[in-house]
């Protein structure tokens, strides 16, 4: 029997004589046309996008890459998760966030002039959120967020630097976020 | 044959009945059609309307009180067909929006203790009309002593109908003895977050 284009409906030729089989596949043909169309449709209302919770405890003047350690949620095979990054599987553009869930104290003996989180495509950075540290012991939340431009296989990972003096106590907590919002 | 609901289906009538194999393929291609047509719906209204605008140059801006706009020169990307280089938005689609500012600041020149550089990324419905409305999304970096680089990020929302412009960005210094760079690379970007009407499917 010939198929429909798309779904592959079974239906039988012009002038066949029809058995009972040919309605019931016909029937199961329309059933797995129905559920196929279904979860496409809602694996594209679903979207692309990947979110990772992420440590990293860089030493003073020193851009240090941050380690995702759980995945939080990942919609689809769109966006590939590394141990340190995001790898793009469509070429499109997205927006990613990075926002701090706990900043982190310093020690005694450090000062904090500002912090920095770096996006990077490919080694190079795109974009920064930059903010001067404050006079206390406590080195602010951050938050950045930012458009990115990606190709097919483009590898993008994020980055934490702080100008001062000393070190932290321990490690900057953050939930990290890519989202496709078109294909090109 | 008798059409049945409004997608488009088929019943045969009595003297269709010796058409049945007719029949099946013109309800199988109708219903393959119909339901490719609704994937296809799908899946392109999910492609979020977005732009993206850069500076290509640095702007100064200041240095006292000087409110205005710093115009990005450059249309990265769009998939808006209304949205020009300078940020300038004439919506085709309407729903609620997410704007946000990727923006690099420095001051020029001596900084006045005391003094800020803003960054007020202003969504201005209707910028050639007398009577502004705007949404604002800020923030402020005040100067304790001599400054240095600022980068910043900031969003915020708008509902647009269709027709509506939108004009985004706006910078603000004070600093008595200097003016503020708005520099290269800066950019401000646009995208579509949800549809303000109620999806029935039907």
């Amino acid at each position: 029997m010939p198929n429909s284009p798309t779904y592959g409906i079974p239906y039988p030729c012009e002038g066949a004589a029809i058995s009972p089989a040919d309605f019931a596949a016909f029937a199961a043909g329309v059933e797995a046309a129905i559920a196929s169309a279904n979860a496409a449709i809602t694996a594209a209302r679903k979207g692309v996008y990947a979110i990772q919770m992420a440590t990293v405890n860089p030493a003073v003047n020193t851009p240090t890459t941050f380690t995702f350690t759980a995945s939080a949620e990942n919609s689809s095979s769109g966006i590939t998760v590394g141990a340190t990054s995001f790898t793009a599987q469509t070429a499109g553009v997205y927006l990613s966030s990075v926002y701090f869930i706990l900043g982190q104290s310093l020690t005694s003996t450090t000062t904090a002039t500002y912090g920095q989180i770096g996006m990077r495509v490919g080694a190079v950075n795109q974009n920064l959120d930059k903010r001067r540290g404050y006079s206390s012991l406590v080195l602010p939340r951050q938050q950045a967020t930012g458009m990115l431009i990606l190709g097919v296989g483009s590898v993008v990972d994020y980055q934490y630097l702080w100008g001062g003096t000393g070190a932290l106590s321990a490690p900057v907590l953050a939930k990290i976020t890519l989202e496709r919002l078109t294909t090109l | 044959m008798i059409t049945v609901g409004g997608h488009g289906l088929t019943c045969p009538d009595p003297q269709d009945y010796a058409a049945q194999a007719l029949y099946m393929q013109s309800q199988a291609l109708t219903i393959d059609a119909y339901l490719a047509g609704i994937a296809a719906q799908v899946t392109t209204s999910t492609m979020r309307p977005t732009a993206i605008f850069t500076f290509s140059s640095t702007i100064f801006v200041g240095p006292t009180f000087a409110d205005g706009y710093a115009s990005p020169d450059v249309l990265t990307y769009s998939n808006i067909p209304g949205a020009t280089a300078d940020a300038t938005i004439t919506f085709d689609t309407p729903g609620t929006y997410i704007y946000g500012a990727y923006t690099s600041l420095s001051a020029s020149g001596a900084i006045t203790a005391g003094s800020y550089r803003k960054v007020r990324i202003s969504a201005i419905k209707d910028p050639d009309s007398a009577a502004l409305e705007t949404n604002n999304t800020e923030e402020v970096t005040f100067e304790t002593n001599t400054g240095g680089e600022r980068v910043t990020n900031k969003s915020g929302f708008i509902s647009a109908n269709i027709g509506d412009v939108y004009r985004l960005a706006q910078y603000e210094a004070d600093n008595n003895a200097s003016s503020m760079l708005v520099n290269a690379g800066s950019m401000i970007w646009i995208t579509r977050a949800a549809s303000n009407d109620l999806i029935e499917v039907a």
